[in-house]
């Protein structure tokens, strides 16, 4: 049972005990060197070590893309340690890396904890003479960095009356005035007047890929690739073709959870509209809606001859854009998968009544191996925290209007706890309790017309907010799991600026993070279904064939090849980027002559549990067999001998 | 004692190579195209001939090792480069487009040459930085100018990529059958053909009518089927574009073909990236290609937001004198105008540095002239390209009586393996695209010219005492103006609003600053006080114009001001306090 999480340098000395104890199995790849001066390591398990065109199909997994998630490191190790302990069939070949952004993760064993995703890369925040000059402090030396609420005329948070350790925005429009301004826990270091507004560190790694990347954010890095772990990621990725799905230990969970749709401005193929100067160009009606096919069929009587067009340059010229949201063909297996893991997990006795996973930032990894490489592409995130039980307030059912019109007796009649439910929700007095109240309504002191008539002029109750359910869910998890320590209760502390400050708030990595003696059940649980879905990735073969003979040695011959698996090859994302390696059909024998098809038949994509069908008209001048093979990058390789 | 005279005639033959591109020297000539080791060697010559204020630099390596040089140009004696407006200009980063080099290296030459002779030069030798890369693409412009290619190819970065989706990388691209460098066209005769030889002139090809007969199919370019599949020439080099592959709005290669696997995929792109980078002194950028006769703005694409008005003002000063400079050249927005780009170079530049950055699309065909007069041919963009056969007809007389024949390759008959008897001939490679070296000089001028423009209007600043009044004991009132001379702010509108690096700092020190700040009307005495830290103002100087500064001080005697500036240099004022 683990005592506690994998430094960065742990890391590496765990994946080196294991590549070193496997020699043959296992090798370290170094891909890059993080701005702090962290390895960024691959762990590549596997039987082609030492090939550089690989055989078998692999999987990548990226573990801790954001470097803020230690138990998602811990899994990769488990993995690792999985794959090469028993005598697991090693038909992929395994990237394994342990943690993008090194720089991030050692901040979680730093003394002070302050969960920030920014790897080591210096960057001007504030954008003034000095770097890195105003990060947060840790000023009630509890090892934390937290919150700050300060009184203040100008705050707009408020105390939630529901839940009075959290804070939340006051409602104008309710009445409401703000009291508090918030600041991360800290000091104006810089005396710029401003409260850690430049604090170490730069790029957060998991956001610096290029799906939809955000330019001139404060962590989000110059371009990008920017920063080198993530130049370093995409140039190993793109080097190894064989890749044929990608895993992601971090914040998300695509196994549970399908990547989000919903963005504004994929470009439909189908439907293209041509700007009229275009149109004028080809010839073509502006009004009308064209289909991709039927823009090529319309410009290709127009370019050079030998230049064959293709939709990306069609889509280039007219600047359609990308794709942004996930093809309906993949959300269908994708839910589908989803399914079957909660069923999965139920199976196994997995709480899952827990907070939604996280949604996958623009900019992340896991976006980016999804649209740019068209792979499978899944994710865990092992963590997250349960729901919070509702507690069932007893409710009274009863309102003043009611009351007004009720007899005493109908009133006691209500019971203690209806009485006392009734008095809580509109905002009686501590000191009045139903037995004092059914008291007074027996000695006559009052009754339920007077009652109603005083609860009418009382203040109108602060109406408890909706707690976030988050928060919520973490006092709960902090107050039953972790005997409070999950957060830090507000605590008054002289700040040399802001004079009295309050500092408390939910510890750093709560969220994401169990005590590490929790690691291993959540992994043993989870971890396999990654076996599962390898199960179900495409896996073509030749399955059949025919030959019919026309006369004299001309034969017609159909090959049939089959995706024995469930996912399709590649994934419609794939085959809109046109990114994963095609599969090819080889056909080879002495005095064969290929009268219609190819000798190297491109097989772009094959529905899971499918076929495709290849035709070919052949003359065979000397023997009688032909070789068909075969291959592929990341969908496997076959052959069989064809005899006429 | 014979393998000794073996390895003798070998170091010998190395030796003798070296020596002969140690024939490129001082003063260059611009009556020829420099291959790819003729340049570098001529930056090295520069190098050595003005070694003062020059440094040869070697940058990077790209895909096929070959070496990619910088020529920077600063006098050390007027400062660091690095407190310097920087300006940037390059060329050729597609391999094809060669002339582009030899603008940036008459560029280079022509400011060397002229440094202490002409003052106009001298001044802005003085004032800014240079830094020079001629060729951004080396493997291009080697398999361009020294295998067989067309004008058009050899454009691309050397990352093979699988364009036929055959699982074979770059198997198939044009071969030159002839073995005369380049690739021109084929044709077939065929009375079933698409065209026949024009009546006005044979070595011209029209389209036949519906119902005429044929004479000539055409093949397209010169080659052979080499995978087999039935399709010529149709997995050349690449094709990852150089200029898509920048990490400004870098889109995929789905979404625009060429623009590589991710930012930065080509490794001597990265170089000149990390090159810049580490230059942030850079305020101007041209990037030389052909053609078209164009100088051209970003954005890139509409799906970024539009330039800032005040920095498209600037890009007006620029551009429009640049397009008078080189009559015929217009100045133009590059998607709009033109069509849209992903990941191209100088929307980088300008996104990223904060540049003002500008392509130059080098020559138009409609200079080629047989003509008494003087024409003005709109040279517009299409997917067919310059095909109408009266122009063709002038240019072919422009290359018998200018260029004595030797742009055309007259048709000239071939055994085709695959094809049987054919025709090869048509435009060679070094027409079309780019000038006979006759009109290269005055090319190379105009544009240098336009690039040396844009450097003398790079922002100059001058630090002014506007006034010292004393207020009170020791309290004096101390008024500042930082004052730009020339058109380009001392930093891009661009670059301040992103906050792509800090702003210029003005620093007071050797007295109390009890306030200070910008005085945001300096006829009705108002000033905008900046409480914390009021010694240090930070600021952004607009073209020709000002920002000026109010402090109270508490001190006596001498204190100083410094302007420190990413782009615009450093400079400093002493003020004494009475």
């Amino acid at each position: 049972m683990a005592q506690s999480y994998y430094t960065p340098k742990q890391l590496v000395s765990e994946f080196e005990t294991l590549a070193r104890g496997n020699a043959g199995k296992a090798k370290i790849h170094q891909i890059a060197v993080s701005p702090g001066g962290n390895p960024v390591i691959v762990l590549e398990i596997g039987t082609e070590l030492n090939r550089s065109e690989k055989l078998k199909p692999a999987i990548f997994v990226a573990a801790n893309p954001e470097g803020i998630n230690p138990l998602s490191s811990y899994a990769s190790v488990s993995l690792a340690k999985q794959l090469l302990s028993n005598d697991r069939s090693l038909d992929y070949t395994w990237y394994i890396m342990p943690v993008l952004n090194p720089d991030a993760l050692a901040r979680y064993f730093h003394e002070v904890k302050w969960e920030n995703p920014r790897n080591d890369m210096k960057v001007n925040d504030d954008m003034d003479d000095a770097v890195d000059e105003d990060g947060p402090n840790d000023l009630n030396r509890d090892g934390f960095i937290t919150d700050m609420r300060v009184r203040d005329p100008q705050g707009v948070w408020i105390i939630d009356p529901g839940e009075p350790r959290l804070m939340r925005r006051a409602d104008r429009t309710k009445g409401e005035r703000g009291v508090y301004t918030l600041y991360l826990e800290g000091t104006d270091d810089d005396g710029d007047g401003e409260y850690n507004e430049d604090p170490p560190g730069g790029v957060n790694t998991g956001v610096n890929f290029p799906h939809l990347f955000k330019p001139f954010t404060p962590t989000g890095g110059m371009w990008p690739g920017s920063t080198p772990e993530v130049y370093g990621t995409m140039r190993f990725i793109f080097d190894r073709p064989e890749i044929a799905a990608t895993f992601t230990f971090g914040t998300t969970n695509f196994a549970l959870v399908p990547p989000e749709g919903g963005r504004r401005g994929t470009a439909d193929l189908d439907n293209i509209t041509l700007p009229d100067n275009v149109a004028e160009m080809f010839g073509a009606d502006k009004s009308k809606k064209y289909t991709m096919d039927e823009i090529i069929e319309l410009v290709q009587p127009m370019v050079p001859p030998g230049v064959e067009l293709t939709p990306a340059m069609v889509a280039s010229f007219l600047g359609l854009g990308g794709v942004v949201n996930p093809l309906p063909e993949d959300l269908a297996w994708y839910k589908e998968l989803s399914e079957q893991y909660l069923e999965y997990l139920k199976d196994a006795n997995f709480n899952t009544d827990r907070l939604e996973p996280e949604k996958a930032k623009d900019g992340s990894f896991e976006l980016w191996s999804y649209y740019h490489l068209g792979l499978p592409t899944f994710s865990f995130n092992f963590f997250t925290l349960p729901k919070a039980k509702d507690e069932k307030a007893e409710s009274s059912g009863i309102t003043i209007d009611q009351l007004e019109n009720m007899t005493s007796e109908e009133f006691i009649g209500l019971g203690e706890d209806k009485i006392n439910a009734f008095l809580k929700e509109n905002n009686a007095p501590e000191q009045f309790k139903a037995q004092q109240v059914i008291g007074m309504l027996r000695s006559g002191q009052t009754n339920p017309r007077q009652m109603a008539g005083m609860m009418k002029s009382m203040p109108k109750p602060a109406k408890p907010s909706e707690v976030d359910p988050k928060m919520k869910a973490l006092l709960a998890y902090s107050d039953n799991v972790l005997g409070g320590k999950g957060f830090v209760n507000w605590q008054t502390y002289q700040h040399p600026t802001l004079g009295q400050v309050e500092i408390g708030g939910p510890v750093p990595y709560v969220f994401t993070t169990p005590p590490a003696e929790a690691a291993d059940s959540l992994i043993n649980v989870q971890l396999p279904w990654i076996f599962k879905l390898v199960e179900k990735l495409p896996a073509l073969v030749i399955s059949e064939y025919k030959v019919k003979s026309l006369g004299a040695d001309v034969y017609q011959l159909e090959i049939w090849v089959e995706n024995t698996n469930y996912l399709p090859f590649p994934t419609a994302m794939g085959k809109r980027n046109n990114q994963p390696a095609p599969a090819v059909l080889l056909l080879e024998s002495d005095g064969l002559e290929i009268l219609q098809g190819l000798s190297r038949t491109p097989i772009r994509s094959v529905d899971g549990l499918s076929f495709v069908k290849l035709s070919f008209v052949i003359r065979m001048t000397k023997g009688k067999t032909i070789q068909a093979r075969l291959e592929s990058k990341s969908v496997g390789h076959d052959s069989k001998e064809i005899r006429l | 004692m014979k393998q000794m005279k073996k390895i003798f005639a070998a170091i010998l033959a190395i030796w003798l190579a070296g020596s002969a591109m140690g024939q490129i020297s001082v003063p260059l000539r611009f009556d020829k195209y420099h291959t790819y080791s003729e340049v570098n060697e001529a930056i090295k010559a520069l190098n050595r001939a003005y070694p003062n204020i020059t440094k040869a630099i070697l940058v990077g390596k790209t895909e096929e090792n070959r070496e990619i040089w910088a020529l920077e140009i600063n006098n050390p004696q007027t400062g660091n480069a690095l407190e310097k407006p920087g300006v940037y200009a390059d060329g050729n980063i597609h391999g094809n487009e060669i002339q582009s080099s030899e603008v940036v290296l008459y560029l280079a030459e022509y400011l060397l040459k002229n440094y202490g002779k002409i003052p106009d030069i001298t001044k802005t030798v003085d004032r800014n930085a240079f830094y020079l890369i001629p060729i951004v693409n080396p493997d291009g412009r080697y398999h361009f100018m020294e295998g067989g290619s067309s004008m058009n190819n050899n454009r691309s970065l050397r990352i093979p990529r699988d364009d036929d989706k055959d699982g074979l990388f770059d198997e198939d691209g044009p071969n030159d059958l002839d073995g005369d460098g380049n690739i021109s066209q084929m044709r077939i005769r065929d009375p079933h053909g698409m065209y026949r030889t024009d009546p006005n002139e044979p070595r011209l090809m029209i389209r036949v009518k519906e119902g005429e007969q044929g004479e000539w199919t055409l093949l397209g370019n010169e080659g052979i089927d080499v995978d087999k599949d039935g399709r010529l020439n149709e997995d050349g080099e690449g094709y990852v574009d150089p200029n898509r592959n920048w990490g400004s709005n870098w889109q995929p290669d789905y979404v625009q073909s060429g623009s590589g696997s991710f930012p930065f995929e080509g490794v001597g792109l990265k170089a000149i990236a990390e090159y810049m980078h580490a230059r942030p002194n850079i305020i101007v950028v041209y990037a030389f290609h052909n053609y078209g006769g164009m100088f051209l703005r970003g954005p890139g694409s509409k799906f970024q937001a539009p330039y800032s008005p005040m920095d498209v003002a600037i890009y007006d000063i620029l551009g429009k004198h640049a397009e008078k400079m080189v009559p015929g050249y217009r100045y133009l927005i590059s998607w709009q105008d033109l069509y849209t780009t992903y990941g191209d170079f100088t929307d980088f530049t300008h996104n990223t540095f904060g540049a003002y950055s500008f392509v130059g699309e080098l020559y138009m065909t409609s200079q080629e002239t047989y003509s008494k007069e003087v024409q003005q041919v709109e040279e517009g963009f299409s997917w067919q390209g310059p095909a109408n056969n009266e122009r063709e007809i002038e240019r072919l007389k422009f290359n018998d009586k200018l260029a004595h024949g030797t742009l055309f390759k007259d048709w000239t008959p071939f055994n085709h393996p695959d094809y049987g008897e054919i025709e090869i001939g048509g435009w060679i490679k070094y027409s079309t695209r780019m000038p006979h070296p006759f009109m290269l000089q005055e090319m190379a001028h105009r544009n240098a010219a336009a690039v040396i423009y844009a450097a003398t209007q790079t922002p100059e600043i001058e630090l002014e005492l506007v006034r010292v009044r004393r207020l009170e004991g020791r309290l004096y009132e101390v008024d500042v103006r930082v004052k730009n001379n020339n058109a380009i702010p001392s930093m891009s509108y661009h670059a301040a609003r992103q906050k792509l690096y800090p702003r210029d700092i003005l620093k007071i020190s050797g007295a109390k600053v009890v306030a200070g700040g910008e005085i945001t009307d300096r006829f009705n005495n108002k000033v905008n006080y900046k409480i914390h830290r009021p010694d240090v103002q930070f600021l952004q100087v607009p073209g020709n114009g000002i920002a000026e500064f109010r402090f109270l001080v508490e001190g006596s005697g001498n204190i100083d001001l410094t302007y420190e500036s990413v782009k615009a240099g450093k400079k400093s004022l002493k003020v004494s306090l009475r």
